[in-house]
């Protein structure tokens, strides 16, 4: 597969489970600032933007609608729901012989609506509808691709974007969430405290889960443990590293078959590439820890670590499959180079 | 579509079918056929629009017919004409025979605007030249078929060929069972093999790629549409280089060779080392790569000494030079400004002729008597009397008609015909799928068809023979 097309592949699937995320955060949270006090509210718009790593803007925010435009509706503003859809729709424009026609006309046909609609009306009247039809869409997508695609490198590539970007985006709520831990265990959580977990809970689709699993008591070390360290939730950060490995196995066995029939020059290094081992590392901590050890080394370093993985392991796939070096060296004498062929 | 008021025999069948059918379903269909094609994104980018805003290419519902008959004269008259134009660019660039015996004069091809001398001398796979060629046709008052021009550069549009007919098929089902019409489908099976026999017999199984100039390009739907039809990688120039003559690309298990690359960038920006300096389309070294025989590149660079529009009026007699025969589809008319008597004949007659400059296409560089002014019609005859070389003139000749579905009614409109020939490993080889591309100038009188002057498209049946005068349809 061609690196560009790898790597179209992946931001298109990164950027599409960012759609989603930001737009099931904002869509919480309007909600829950309903139940609110208004100095409440305020503290939790701050924190979703911090969540959602974007950087606040200088003065003091005193207008929640400032926020709501610059994650969701604003075109200028690229951490905007309408920008990672417009960027998702340009890399998959870019592969679009990769993807299924099913696939394509899902992402278009969102693209197409937003790009008619009045945004800032919406905004206003109906930022709902702008949540819905995002995350219907990643559903969607996400599904025609698991029935439509090869298990191929493409779709391997796909998976890879989307595990990287969810483990990212949920180690970002747990700290931004929980940070507090670190200081003060034991602190009496208030009925606002218990609002903004389900709140939580729910912006990653995980509140039904956790209940199956611990009745709907909201504790917050119960809640980091099961977002942290559960191996069977699909939005758990121990899954989406697990992901993360089995994909790049998958790439690596792959890479090495292909290598094969192709007889090509290689431009990747040993059998265990970086990435995996980044990853691997990261995976081995999380599934031989407790939660007991994870509060002692402290949360908050623990996600940072994670994310820190993440990043790297992105940097890692990129020098792998995407931006190496070439050894000239090994092309020559392969090569058939001479100029007087007949045809 | 009418004689005397009633409809052409084969068209009957879909005339009663329509008419029954009424105006509102029709428009419903219409609608559905837009918004079928939006999803898809079967569109062309609009330049020069900031946002750089996708549009449809205006599709018009009622399909346009060919009867057998006449396809067959269409199919026979372009392979012929393929044939000797394969025949004539190998000549030009190796033997130069045409010019020795003074059928076409050699400044005429030494001073084309798209004249490479680089390819003089350099072995073509199989000598095929010319592998896609996109013919225009229009229908003459007597109501043959005629040659407007033949595309043997970068010819585009095969993908809404082959997009309007799916979509028709998904919006009138049930006319196509009995009907008769001809497939297309099979086009990018045909346009594979072609390429696949470009490679050098020696590799079994040869690396096709399509080379695209990228997404921003307007005809970049077609791009992808073929790569995925044909199951072969869509690259851009980015992803290829060049090591020691050979052509790589780089994909996520290292670097593949490339054995045949059809190419959808111009010859200007094919390699920035040889031709244009700035290309950042290209590929750097990828002439030398064609020079050495190790890759083949389709279409060859320096086909457009072909289709220059005064070398356009000695096709006829290339034809009798190198076939021995008769051509069997007409020119249009042609006068060479170059040429003093019929410069005088023209100059004589602006008010009724069509002037065109040689090197250009797309409706530019234009002047139609009739419709012009006293000053354009002075301007243009100081121009030619400048640069002879540089224009072409041809009596005005309407296109010929047929009825679309404009804002809810049928209104009538001028129509020319794309078929795309396709030389497949072999110049004696010719392939034409039965169809094309009708093209419509949706503005009411205009004549200008192309999609970057609103001119749209409807779809083409090719009927079976014995189709011709059984009804097409019953319940749509």
């Amino acid at each position: 597969m061609l690196s560009r097309v790898a790597d179209s592949l992946y931001w298109m699937s990164r950027y599409l489970e960012r759609a989603g995320h930001t737009a099931s955060v904002l869509s919480l949270q309007l909600q829950v600032a309903l139940d609110q006090s208004p100095a409440a509210a305020m503290a939790g718009w701050l924190r979703l933007l911090t969540s959602l790593r974007v950087e606040l803007p200088g003065e003091a925010m005193t207008d929640t609608n400032a926020a709501l435009r610059l994650v969701g509706f604003d075109q200028n503003s690229p951490a905007s729901i309408v920008s990672c859809v417009a960027a998702a729709r340009f890399n998959a424009r870019q592969v679009r012989e990769q993807i299924s026609g099913e696939m394509w006309e899902q992402i278009n046909r969102l693209y197409i609506w937003i790009s008619n609609e009045d945004l800032d009306t919406l905004a206003t009247r109906n930022p709902q509808e702008l949540f819905d039809r995002v995350q219907t869409t990643a559903h969607l997508f996400q599904g025609l691709s698991d029935s439509t695609m090869s298990r191929g490198q493409g779709w391997h590539f796909m998976q890879l974007g989307r595990a990287i970007e969810r483990a990212c985006n949920v180690s970002s709520l747990l700290a931004a969430h929980f940070a507090w831990l670190d200081q003060a265990p034991t602190a009496t959580p208030t009925a606002e405290d218990y609002t903004e977990w389900a709140g939580l809970l729910r912006g990653s689709a995980a509140y039904e889960a956790y209940c199956k699993l611990n009745s709907a008591e909201l504790r917050p070390e119960r809640i980091v443990e099961f977002l942290l360290l559960n191996p069977d939730f699909p939005h758990s950060i121990r899954f989406s590293l697990q992901v993360i490995n089995d994909t790049l196995q998958a790439l690596e066995r792959e890479a090495a078959g292909v290598r094969l029939r192709h007889r090509s020059a290689s431009g990747s290094g040993p059998q265990i590439g970086e990435a995996r081992k980044i990853v691997g590392r990261s995976l081995a901590s999380l599934s031989f820890s407790d939660l007991h050890e994870i509060m002692q080394k402290g949360l908050t370093s623990v996600v940072l670590d994670v994310r820190k993985s993440c990043e790297d392991v992105h940097f890692a796939v990129s020098r792998q499959y995407i931006s190496y070096p070439i050894d000239f060296s090994v092309l020559t004498p392969t090569s058939p180079t001479s100029a007087s062929v007949p045809h | 579509m009418y004689t005397q008021g009633l409809p052409r025999p084969h068209y009957q069948g879909l005339h009663q079918t329509l008419s029954a059918l009424g105006a509102d379903e029709l428009r419903r269909r219409q609608a559905a056929a837009d918004m079928s094609f939006l999803h898809q994104g079967i569109t062309f980018t609009v330049y020069g629009d900031q946002r750089g805003t996708e549009k449809i290419f205006p599709y018009d519902v009622l399909p346009r017919l060919i009867p057998a008959n006449e396809w067959d004269t269409i199919q026979r008259g372009l392979a012929q004409r393929l044939i000797a134009l394969n025949l004539f660019l190998k000549d030009v660039y190796h033997e130069g025979r045409v010019f020795d015996e003074g059928i076409v004069p050699r400044e005429l091809i030494w001073s084309c605007k798209h004249f490479r001398r680089e390819m003089r001398g350099v072995t073509v796979p199989r000598d095929v030249y010319v592998t896609v060629c996109g013919s225009d046709l229009i229908r003459m008052p007597d109501g043959r078929f005629a040659v407007l021009e033949d595309n043997l550069r970068v010819p585009s549009g095969v993908s809404y060929m082959l997009a309007n007919r799916q979509v028709m098929k998904r919006v009138f089902p049930a006319v196509f069972k009995s009907a008769g019409i001809q497939p297309i489908d099979h086009y990018a099976q045909s346009l594979l093999t072609a390429l696949r026999a470009l490679a050098r017999p020696d590799i079994a199984d040869p690396h096709i790629v399509l080379l695209t100039p990228g997404v921003f390009n307007s005809a970049y739907f077609e791009h992808a549409f073929l790569a995925r039809q044909m199951g072969i990688q869509l690259v851009e120039g980015r992803d290829l280089l060049v090591h020691e003559g050979v052509v790589y690309c780089r994909t996520t298990e290292g670097l593949r060779r490339v054995d045949v690359i059809y190419r959808r960038i111009d010859d200007d920006f094919v390699d920035p080392v040889v031709f244009r300096r700035d290309s950042q389309l290209g590929v750097p070294g990828l002439f030398a790569a064609i020079r050495m025989g190790n890759v083949a590149v389709a279409n060859a660079v320096g086909n457009g000494v072909a289709d220059d529009k005064a070398v356009y009026a000695y096709v006829p007699r290339l034809i009798r030079f190198y076939l021995k025969q008769d051509p069997i589809l007409p020119n249009i008319d042609t006068y060479l400004m170059e040429e003093a008597d019929s410069r005088a004949f023209v100059l004589d007659r602006l008010h009724e002729m069509v002037v065109k400059a040689v090197g250009e296409s797309g409706g530019y560089g234009m002047l139609i008597g009739p419709h012009a002014t006293t000053e354009q019609r002075e301007e243009f005859r100081q121009r030619i009397i400048a640069d002879p070389r540089n224009y072409i003139a041809q009596p005005t000749i309407s296109l010929s008609h047929a009825p679309c579905f404009i804002n809810g009614s049928l209104e009538s409109r001028h129509i020319d015909l794309r078929v795309y020939v396709i030389c497949s490993g072999s110049v004696d080889k010719v392939v034409i799928c039965p169809g094309g591309l009708t093209r419509v100038a949706l503005k009411k009188g205009s004549l200008v068809v192309n999609s970057s002057q609103g001119g749209g498209s409807k779809d083409t049946w090719v009927l079976s023979p014995g189709h011709d005068r059984e009804s097409i349809g019953g319940a749509l």
